[in-house]
């Protein structure tokens, strides 16, 4: 983003930590071991308490209910008065929030701002004390959950990126298949979703993985708009080249040099309504693939070939693939 | 332009959950409802799309492109399945009654440009 385009004024808006703080619950970032005093514990006390736990507030219990909160702040103004043998009870706020485990922690972080306290009782449904919660707390625990999350993604990504150095063979490849069934428009789109998500975990380029996934996200729809049974996706991963075949059992093209023609469709109308079958399926994948095979007997089916290049020279590498195909 | 400050200006309904919008810059614009146009023409990844389609295959669509945004108009809402498995692959859905013609001119005032 260029500063021209940066208002004056930044607008309130919602940030990935202030999102996780609609998913985490306020029992995942409490404090459990609660330190409790009662009314009449004396100041020089608590002032001892504290120290020693290294705390700067705590709950004040009675009968076993929360009746206040005492914090470091009042400690202070006791011991200015010379109070130091003064009872809890008679400088702990009573004014008490309190907020339950189960509440997501944005409810707790709205709280804070609210009413400027800085520690919040946690109890549960029944209202029995059951931790702590400081701003302390909060900012810890939405930051463990931020590297939590960027840990998983990177080490998924790793694992996956080093398969095909860790694994020698003289041919390694890794095959997905994916069952498409016919007229399912809902799950429809995700074969070739969950594919792009695979290459970049397996570390292809953004581009290669964009191009693959549009390639099969095409062929994945013909399945589901045009076949009888559905049909199978077959997506074979090599260090050089990406191979994906398409194949179904009918109704099959009768003139695939008319299907290729970007525009011709024989989708039906209530099909089209929903915007599919405008009929750029196959030239869309011939933009994307480096090479492409369509064979199909009306009748019997059809079997669609595509091939996608890692890297320059690799053309070379895949001719053994299609000799080998073509010796079957 | 982010994501959050279009949101802001345009007045859209955010039905995917809670995210980091201010972070998110839409590298670019397009509008079509024929899907295998939006397939074809493909906006840049982390480009938003403007569409009256609301049904599941949006989700398909802006996952395969990599998309960072969908804006439904004219008052069209995606089902239930549709928002769950958007906020499954990081999509964010924005709504509006309005339609696309006002949306896209929006859009092109706050800067978003085509591919």
């Amino acid at each position: 983003m260029s500063h021209e385009e940066r208002p004056a004024v930044e607008k309130p808006s919602i940030t990935r930590t202030e999102a996780l703080a609609y998913e985490l619950k306020v029992r995942d970032v409490m404090t459990r071991d609660v330190i409790t005093v009662t009314p009449e514990t004396v100041i020089a006390q608590l002032a001892e308490t504290l120290q020693e736990a290294r705390i700067s507030g705590a709950p004040v219990m009675a009968a076993g209910k929360i009746v206040g909160i005492i914090s470091v702040k009042d400690v202070v103004a006791a011991l200015l008065r010379g109070d130091a043998d003064a009872p809890v009870g008679q400088y702990m706020t009573s004014c008490l929030y309190t907020v339950c485990e189960d509440e997501v922690l944005a409810r707790a972080v709205e709280m804070f701002s609210r009413t400027q306290v800085g520690r919040l009782p946690v109890v549960d449904r029944e209202g029995r004390l059951v931790g702590i919660l400081t701003k302390g707390d909060v900012t810890g625990g939405l930051l463990k959950a931020l590297q939590a999350e960027f840990d998983a993604e990177e080490l998924r990504r790793y694992r996956a990126s080093h398969l095909f150095e860790d694994i020698v063979s003289d041919r390694t490849s890794l095959i997905l298949r994916y069952r498409v069934r016919p007229r399912d428009f809902v799950n429809g789109g995700m074969a070739s979703a969950r594919v792009r998500l695979a290459l970049l975990r397996l570390g292809a380029s953004r581009e290669i993985a964009r191009r693959t996934a549009i390639a099969v996200y095409e062929a994945e729809m013909n399945l589901v708009i045009h076949t009888i049974n559905g049909g199978l996706l077959r997506v074979e991963v090599q260090p050089h080249v990406i191979f994906i075949e398409a194949l179904d059992d009918g109704p099959g093209i009768e003139d695939v040099e008319l299907a290729m023609q970007p525009g011709y469709t024989t989708a039906p109308e209530e099909i089209r309504a929903l915007g599919f079958g405008a009929g750029f399926g196959l030239s869309n994948i011939k933009r994307c693939v480096d090479k492409m095979w369509l064979e199909s007997k009306p009748g019997e089916g059809t079997r669609l070939e595509m091939w996608i290049y890692l890297q320059p020279g690799a053309e070379h590498r895949i001719l053994d693939t299609v000799f080998e195909r073509l010796r079957r | 332009m982010t994501l959050a400050q279009i949101v802001e200006e345009l007045d859209l309904t955010v039905l995917t959950q809670p995210r980091d919008l201010a972070q998110i810059v839409p590298t670019c614009g397009y509008a079509s409802d024929m899907l295998s146009r939006v397939m074809a023409r493909g906006p840049r990844e982390g480009g938003l799309w403007v569409t009256i389609q609301s049904h599941m295959n949006i989700v398909a669509v802006g996952a395969v492109l990599g998309l960072c945004a969908i804006i439904v108009t004219e008052g069209e809402v995606p089902d239930a399945d549709t928002l769950a498995r958007a906020n499954e692959m990081g999509i964010v859905i924005l709504s509006t009654d309005k339609p696309t013609f006002w949306v896209v001119g929006n859009l092109w005032r706050l800067g978003v440009r085509d591919v």
